[in-house]
């Protein structure tokens, strides 16, 4: 076999394995605090379960064998500190339900809790990519344990997915839309939710 | 064998960057849009309605791909796919109730059990057209320069039908005296046909908040 052929094939053999494995990538999050609309703080002490299930989660996309890894557990935690700091008198945080129960002076447990994630993208740089983000937030007394709020928050954002060169610019635009997006739907709701503001017991 | 990279763009081994560029010369833009919102009518006249102590519920169950094409991308019913548009109205003077998905279910024609809605069954889609779209990218990046923009074109719908799917479920909430809220139902797999409603009725319990005390009511889906 001549030294051309056995290039050629040993090419086309490398093509086609890098075209099966797949890789996984790490898609980089980092978001500045959302400026949050000014409002009254609802007059109650709450208990902010940051658990494990926000703490570690994560949303793979799949296409065309490769893979890629979002780590929403940091920045969520910031979210859920800052909405929750923005629209409560006090928060006091800790890492369970069962702990936020056994607290002394809270009036309500707050769980926020991720529920999925999913997107749409092409391969053109011109695609846009539509990024969704679902987070329930749940309400609960402590001294009944009853759930006396609970609201979905759907988030939105959508960004051209930019070429190999400005790629990392826009996604990084797409996470902060996001996560405005997000900021401003969560802080909507406490607002406006008439279970927040009545005597709860 | 699995690589993992750190901070990467999206475009992976699969495609070269050259490639990507005199792609985007000869093709130019090419981008599925979004999924356009539903904003339902009053009253369809496909719906049927429940009401109970000051609670009114509508199920407006979508039959033909003329109805679910424009606001799901796909044939959901050829697909198996049972959609359901819900909206409930809490009139009650001072209840608030718990609405939760795992809550409504479908029961088939004769049967006393049934299925929870459940949007996470949906798989992300339709692989066929994910298989046909990761041949096209394959074949594109050995040489098949027209075959990427249909891989392109195929992957932006593929996967925006799935996303479309989540951003639509009704949510899980507490609704309010005087509050409405709406959304879609996912029952999967049902019959291909639009006959899986005949007979069948959607179950739903909702919990009062304070009391605990639940609302049960079963309303069928077909006349």
């Amino acid at each position: 076999m001549n030294c051309k052929k056995l290039l050629s094939r040993t090419l086309l053999c490398f093509s086609l394995w890098t075209l099966g494995a797949g890789c996984t990538h790490r898609v980089p999050i980092s978001v500045q605090p959302t400026a949050l609309a000014a409002g009254d703080k609802l007059p109650l002490t709450a208990a902010l379960v940051i658990n494990k299930d926000l703490l570690d989660y994560k949303y793979e996309f799949h296409m065309m064998g490769d893979t890629w890894l979002y780590r929403f557990g940091e920045p969520l935690q910031d979210y859920a500190r800052r909405v929750a700091g923005a629209s409560f008198q006090r928060v006091e945080e800790t890492s369970s339900t069962e702990k936020a129960f056994a607290m002394p002076t809270p009036d309500i447990v707050l769980v926020p809790r991720p529920v999925k994630a999913d997107e749409s993208t092409g391969l053109m740089a011109q695609s846009k990519v539509n990024l969704t983000l679902v987070i329930e937030w749940t309400a609960k007394d402590r001294a009944s344990q009853n759930t006396v709020w609970l609201k979905t928050i759907t988030a939105n954002a959508s960004e051209v997915q930019g070429s190999v060169f400005s790629g990392h610019k826009h996604q990084g635009i797409l996470m902060q839309k996001l996560f405005d997006d997000l900021n401003a739907k969560t802080r909507e709701a406490f607002q406006s939710a008439p279970e927040l503001r009545a005597n709860l017991h | 064998m699995k690589n993992e990279s750190h901070s990467t763009p999206r475009f992976s081994l699969s495609l070269s960057a050259g490639l990507l560029a005199l792609v985007l010369l000869a093709f130019g833009c090419s981008t599925a849009p979004r999924l356009p919102d539903y904003h339902a009518a009053a009253t369809a006249s496909t719906a049927r309605l429940g009401r109970q102590a000051g609670v009114e519920i509508s199920l407006d169950p979508f039959l033909d791909r003329q109805r679910t094409k424009p606001f799901f991308g796909i044939d959901a019913v050829g697909d198996g796919i049972g959609i359901v548009f819900v909206h409930i109205s809490n009139k009650s003077p001072d209840r608030t109730l718990l609405v939760e998905k795992k809550n409504f279910q479908l029961v088939p024609a004769g049967a006393s059990d049934g299925q929870v809605a459940n949007g996470d069954q949906i798989q992300r889609g339709t692989g066929g057209a994910q298989a046909t779209a990761w041949l096209g990218a394959s074949m594109a990046s050995l040489g098949g320069l027209a075959l990427i923009g249909i891989a392109s074109s195929s992957i932006s719908h593929t996967t925006e039908v799935q996303r479309n799917f989540v951003g639509k479920e009704m949510p899980d909430q507490t609704l309010a005296p005087g509050q409405d809220m709406e959304g879609f139902l996912y029952f999967t797999p049902v019959p291909k046909n639009a006959g899986w409603i005949r007979g069948a009725a959607v179950k739903v319990v909702l919990t009062a908040t304070k009391s605990r005390e639940s609302l049960a009511m079963t309303i069928p889906l077909s006349q």
